[in-house]
């Protein structure tokens, strides 16, 4: 048999993932929103070196970044029920969906907290001790002095990380989600054609990632320049 | 159902044993990655004209595009593709025979060299331009200056990033897994296949992949900083 690619396949895929597309945004928003939170607060235990938090923050984070987001997503899948179950709570009937949202999340967290913890390790030490004698307490302190010019710093790594998160979205099918790989998958076994599929996913993830680096692009430009102007 | 520990102990011998494969996986792209990257990382420093957006375009595209994608692309026209041109070759060959893990190293090794590719430019962006002047008015010619100035200062800046790079193929060499690989992920897996302990199983993947992940992540900042005196030392 020879091989071609068939464009009517193409066309044929192309609505089909399309309206598939919010699903992989919608793991990618929420990972980002629930990571970034996680993230500081993974960061802040380090930070201000609380008492045993700091040493669960720091291997949480080792692990997190050091083995592949697959094996988390399965032994989250494997090991939360039995863990609930243990207390007495039974999830089986849980959508797959909040597996994925956890796992992503959970992932997403040990990289925002790694960019969190240097961007604001980066503000120097006079600021807090300009805060401090102003009579700002520490929360203040975080939340009018040092975040604010620690964004400048994170934003550039913040935007990488969001990037290769969408590109790990790309694992979700292993769960059996119906996003735009799940989608391929599903109609590749009625249609007999995964090649096409495989195309025009992949099209709609470098339409993302584009989109995600011009986003950060222009973000970055506006948070230099204010620092710039002030 | 408990977490079994023994049967923990099973599964962690079971996927160390495919740590050599896991580690092909990820080293050979890397070297390949390396091969093909620098040459890429100078055509876009020099800015060289029509081949430099070439390749900023080719780069755009392929961190675009999701690994496992880009291995399933390649199965499927490899599984296409193979059995017609064993038969035009005569040989008694079918996809079967094909090792699967030249799909994984092959898809690795076009992520890694558009990775590495822009490590080495920033790394190169990062030497001071005047190091170039310097090297022109000592009458070194520019591959010279490029080969015993700008390169031996450009390697110990790129090191951080190369081992981000290395342990993001470590990580996605598990997907080979999903091309029917035997590497140390698939390894676990099988392991449990007959008594469905797939906790266990992960959690002994788990381990081997975060050891490999941290005595890679030492390896290099260990060389980073053996690198970075020496340069000092010399300066």
């Amino acid at each position: 048999m020879l091989m071609r690619l068939d464009w009517d396949t193409v066309v044929y895929f192309f609505p089909k993932l399309l309206v598939k597309l919010p699903v992989t945004i919608s793991i990618v928003l929420v990972a980002t929103v629930f990571g970034l939170l996680l993230g500081f607060v993974l960061a802040l235990a380090q930070l201000e070196r609380v008492f045993v938090l700091r040493q669960v923050s720091k291997i949480a984070v080792s692990f997190l970044r050091g083995t592949p987001i697959i094996v988390q997503m399965f032994l989250i899948f494997f090991g939360l029920p039995l863990l609930l179950k243990a207390i007495g709570l039974d999830i089986d009937d849980l959508d797959k969906i909040w597996f994925i949202y956890l796992t992503y999340s959970i992932n997403a967290a040990a990289f925002f907290s790694e960019i969190l913890r240097s961007s604001i390790g980066a503000v120097p030490r006079a600021q807090w001790d300009a805060a401090e004698g102003s009579g700002l307490t520490r929360a203040q302190t975080y939340r009018r002095i040092v975040l604010p010019q620690s964004v400048a710093v994170a934003l550039p790594a913040t935007g990488m990380t969001i990037t290769s998160l969408l590109q790990d979205t790309s694992l979700a099918f292993m769960l059996g989600i119906v996003d735009v790989v799940g989608q391929v998958k599903a109609l590749g076994s009625i249609t007999g054609r995964l090649l096409e599929g495989y195309i025009v996913a992949a099209f709609f993830f470098v339409l993302l990632s584009v989109l995600l680096e011009r986003i950060f692009h222009k973000a970055e430009k506006k948070v230099t320049f204010r620092k710039k102007a002030t | 159902m408990t977490f079994d520990l023994s049967f923990l102990g099973t599964a962690l011998l079971a996927a160390a044993n495919k740590i050599p494969t896991t580690l092909a996986l990820a080293l050979i792209p890397l070297v390949l990655g390396t091969v093909i990257g620098l040459p890429l990382a100078l055509v876009r420093f020099y800015r060289v004209p029509v081949l430099g957006q070439g390749i900023q375009g080719a780069v755009t595209l392929i961190k675009g595009i999701p690994v496992v994608l880009m291995l399933f692309v390649f199965y499927v026209i490899s599984g296409k593709a193979f059995d017609p041109f064993m038969q035009f070759l005569g040989l008694p060959f079918t996809f079967r025979d094909f090792p699967k893990s030249i799909i994984a190293i092959a898809a690795l090794t076009i992520y890694a060299s558009a990775a590495l590719s822009e490590a080495f430019r920033g790394a190169l962006a990062a030497v001071n331009p005047s190091q170039f002047d310097t090297g022109a008015a000592a009458g070194l010619t520019q591959a010279q200056t490029l080969g015993r100035i700008v390169l031996p200062q450009a390697l110990p800046v790129s090191l951080p990033m190369v081992s981000n790079i290395t342990t993001a193929l470590i990580k996605a060499a598990a997907m080979a897994s999903l091309v029917s690989v035997v590497d140390v992920m698939n390894a676990a897996v099988i392991s449990a296949n007959g008594n469905y302990r797939y906790l266990e199983a992960y959690a002994a993947a788990a381990l081997i992949y975060w050891g490999l992940c941290f005595s890679l992540e030492k390896a290099f900042s260990v060389g980073e900083k053996v690198l970075t005196r020496r340069m000092r030392s010399v300066a």
